[in-house]
């Protein structure tokens, strides 16, 4: 099977070999490279579902929705809406809440889309769209999916009459380790809740617990930035996606209605990840290089066109790291309300229902066909993801409509090459 | 077998040039016999390529008999027949692996090659394996594990992420095929894996931090017993299991080999020809432009001797440490994977196999200096995976020497930091050969650092 994932990356990496990348490999040392190896090995290698003779990757489940990392983050990038065969694919997720309690009392936080062979799977996604157009000024029409997913199979029963679902696709993580690196205060200095400066973008921080930590943390990372730490993610994600077991989540996702979970859970008495092993997956998702934009005129033109209808304002460019390296992920990693048709309904600490962290924009070039934009994988290209914008974002988005569509095209090319 | 490590070692010390052997079983000839100048580095690749497919194949064939026979007449002395001719079988596959990697006949994923061959690797050598899905085994508290494809008679479920449901009354190699990688890649049901866990059966040493503590000796490998293919309830099953997974690797091989053959006969000697450009007619766009194929033959020897066998194979195996990551660990063979595997990427490089020189290679065009380098690394590769070899022979298998306690571990850390070196050095081998090459060319995409 290591051949079908260097299968995947080897069609990946005749296609990327002529980018280049933030590329400290002048081999830092060989203990660096056998710890980020390990994370890899353990990202990529499927667990299985224990007890079983593979002690060292058993664990799996008993309700899980994939058995790898990479199966929701392939090649360590954003999910697909749907796998290869044409199925939803297990990189979006549904994330439940009741009530604006982070859970559902029979099915626990999110949906498991499989279960081991004792414990019946808990329901399956099916993702339908109903189709909408868009006009611009200048005549051009321009069809945009409204998402209609709903859950099906469900096999514990009704869900809570006052359900929200929230479905959520796998992000990037490539680039990862450089947002840990962006201090606090430079996030901070954006913030602007109320709108002092009048310029129509509030930008709030989330401020949100962490297991780690104990504490109020500034949350950085997710759709609404609702985690602090790149390691509580993968902490999180192990235990909501596969069913692993940590010091951090140290019980499996059996809500206490669900039996055959329960008793298979009971089964194994180990944590599934030790802290060297989840130490190890951090180390090599904080270590994930990510591509470096070559900043030439034509950058420097779109730039200046994507800055002058306001799309910087919360896709901001700039950072400076502690080292004196300068990054630009694009994103101000500030809430922003994102209006009505994006809003999923969901709170999560400071983060309202239509409020969303500033996504990211770096590593566009990168982006697959497959690979879906929006925290719902909702929109198919760049446009439809600029057209889906509200809220703050109205502004800007008909900013972008009132553009010429020559202008269009060249702001587009330019995010293309991010 | 002692004997053949030293011969191995004299021979590295009055080595004058890259005709370094390895110490394969079939390949303990270290005199080039003859040396073809006049072909091209294409030319040399795709000679070798078939000779060695078509050793792997007659190879798999014996193997394919001597199950037979051991199905017919179950014995102590057909089963250990049966068993030696997997750990051949070997011998050749091991130095096939290094052909992958290339967008070549065994493992392309797009594109016509892959759409004409099929990408069987991960049907001929899928691993790791989750060995629960095909027989039982002993889980780490104890208890036999059972809902397996050898006990389960009527419709199996392999489980794992969307599996499908396959009728295994009857194991069959359709049977098979539809069951490998069906709910997860772990879940391998074909190849030489699959046939290992079957011959061999576990070989619980010891795993997870060396915790569960069960022990039967270093130099132990899978003691399954003859009574699973004797008097056992499913023996029957188990043959059945065999004599399916042996010819479907014999039918696999057969494809692959076929591909790389001279004469163009339908999809047979398709790819050979498409190296080559001599593909004219319809087919002229099959043709493999010559920059692009050496592109991907040199990429893919950096990713394969660094990403594949430096890191997956050894590195994780060593650091985790868990002979669950030892590639052969129901035999306990993985001194020779190393070794075979470390060989084929040897014979591409310097355009020789078995022994014989086959024309132009890689190296040619290297400077002295990047020469000197490589044949040094070399040479250094060469002295660990001797030792590897004669302690799996002598005193402890791989899954002992990568204990961390073990003193053989820092020669398995030092094997695995060189083989890296090499695997970078490909760059330049690339550059000296007219062909642009960075170092994230040469390493698995995934393993891209900050």
């Amino acid at each position: 099977m290591m051949l079908q994932i260097l299968k995947k990356l080897k069609s990946s990496f005749l296609i990327l070999s002529c980018v280049l990348f933030f590329n400290a490999q002048l081999l830092s040392s060989n203990l660096d490279d056998d710890k980020f190896i390990l994370g890899k090995s353990f990202f990529t290698i499927p667990w299985v579902a224990s007890p079983s003779s593979t002690t060292a990757r058993d664990g799996l489940g008993p309700l899980f929705s994939a058995n790898t990392c990479t199966s929701c983050h392939p090649s360590n990038g954003r999910g697909n809406l749907y796998s290869k065969d044409g199925v939803t694919s297990r990189s979006l997720v549904a994330r439940l809440s009741v009530d604006n309690v982070l859970q559902e009392p029979v099915y626990g936080t999110q949906i498991s889309i499989n279960g081991t062979v004792n414990t019946p799977f808990e329901a399956k996604i099916k993702v339908d769209f109903e189709k909408k157009e868009v006009f611009f000024r200048d005549g051009e029409i321009v069809e945009i999916l409204k998402p209609k997913y709903s859950l099906k199979d469900l096999n514990y029963g009704p869900l809570h009459k006052n359900i929200n679902i929230s479905y959520r696709m796998a992000t990037s993580l490539k680039g990862l380790g450089l947002i840990s690196q962006i201090q606090n205060e430079q996030i901070l200095v954006n913030e602007d809740e109320f709108d002092k400066n009048n310029d129509g973008i509030s930008g709030k921080a989330n401020w949100v617990y962490s297991k780690i930590t104990n504490k109020i943390e500034l949350g950085k990372y997710n759709h609404k930035a609702n985690v602090a730490f790149i390691k509580e993610q993968v902490a999180n994600a192990a235990h909501d996606d596969m069913g692993l077991t940590t010091s951090i989540n140290p019980n499996d996702n059996c809500t206490d209605f669900q039996k055959n979970c329960l008793k298979e859970s009971a089964l194994s008495k180990e944590i599934d990840i030790p802290d060297i092993r989840l130490d190890a997956i951090f180390y090599y998702i904080e270590n994930l290089g990510i591509k470096r934009v070559k900043k030439d005129e034509e950058y420097l033109k779109g730039l200046e066109l994507f800055e002058s209808i306001g799309c910087a304002k919360c896709h901001s460019s700039n950072f400076t790291l502690s080292d004196g390296r300068k990054i630009s992920p694009f994103s101000d990693f500030l809430l922003h309300d994102m209006g009505k048709d994006l809003s999923d309904g969901r709170i999560e600490f400071k983060a309202s229902e239509s409020e969303f962290r500033t996504a990211p924009l770096w590593g566009l070039s990168t982006l697959k066909k497959e690979q879906r934009l929006l925290h719902d994988g909702r929109a198919r290209t760049i446009q439809e993801a600029i057209l889906w914008h509200g809220g703050e974002a109205l502004k800007a988005k008909e900013n972008y409509m009132n553009l010429e569509k020559e202008q269009r095209k060249k702001l587009i090319e330019f995010l293309k090459k991010l | 077998m002692f004997s053949n490590t030293k011969k191995l070692l004299v021979s590295i010390s009055t080595v004058t040039a890259l005709a370094l052997t390895g110490c394969t079983v079939s390949n303990q000839n270290t005199t080039p016999i003859t040396t073809e100048k006049n072909k091209t580095i294409l030319e040399s690749y795709s000679s070798i390529a078939y000779a060695n497919y078509l050793d792997a194949l007659n190879d798999a064939k014996k193997l394919n008999e001597a199950i037979n026979s051991f199905a017919k007449n179950p014995n102590e002395i057909t089963f250990k027949t049966a068993k030696d001719a997997w750990l051949i079988s070997k011998e050749s596959y091991g130095q096939t692996e290094a052909f992958r990697l290339s967008n070549g006949p065994i493992d392309a994923e797009d594109g016509w090659v892959a759409n004409t061959y099929g990408a069987l690797e991960g049907q001929l050598n899928a691993w790791p394996l989750d060995e629960n899905i095909i027989d039982y085994t002993i889980d780490a508290y104890g208890n036999k594990t059972n809902g397996n494809i050898v006990d389960t008679i009527g419709k199996f479920n392999p489980g794992g992420e969307d599996s499908t449901i396959v009728d295994v009354s009857k194991i069959t190699i359709e049977a098979i095929t539809a069951l490998n990688e069906n709910g997860g890649e772990a879940n391998v049901a074909s190849g030489y894996h699959a046939i290992e866990f079957l011959l061999w059966g576990q070989d619980q040493d010891y795993s997870n931090f060396l915790k569960d503590g069960i022990s039967n000796g270093a130099m132990s490998a899978g003691a399954r017993p003859l009574s699973d293919f004797t008097s056992d309830a499913n023996a029957q099953r188990r043959l059945d299991f065999l004599k399916a997974a042996t010819k479907k690797i014999v039918n696999d091989l057969e494809i692959i080999t076929y591909a790389l053959q001279e004469n163009i006969d339908g999809n047979k000697g398709l790819y050979r020809a498409a190296l080559l450009s001599k593909l004219s007619g319809d087919n002229a766009s099959k043709n493999i432009d010559e920059k692009v194929a050496l592109k991907q033959i040199i990429s893919g020897l950096g990713v394969f001797i660094k990403s594949e066998l430096a890191n997956e194979r050894i590195a994780v195996a060593v650091l985790t440490p868990s002979e669950e990551d030892e590639h052969s660990c129901f035999s306990d063979n993985t001194h020779r994977d190393i070794a075979t595997n470390y060989q084929g990427f040897k014979n591409i490089l310097t355009s020789t196999y078995n022994g014989q020189k086959y024309g132009a290679s890689l190296i040619d065009k290297l400077d002295a200096q990047s020469k000197e380098k490589i044949k040094n690394l070399m040479i250094s590769i060469e002295e660990k995976i001797a030792i590897i070899d004669e302690t799996a022979k002598t005193k402890a298998h791989f899954d002992y020497q990568i204990r961390p306690d073990s003193v053989h571990a820092r020669n398995i850390v030092k094997l695995k930091n060189e083989m890296r070196k090499l695997g970078d050095m490909m760059v330049v081998v690339a550059i000296a050969n007219g062909i642009s090459l960075t170092t994230d060319d040469v390493t698995d995409i995934e393993e891209t650092k900050i």
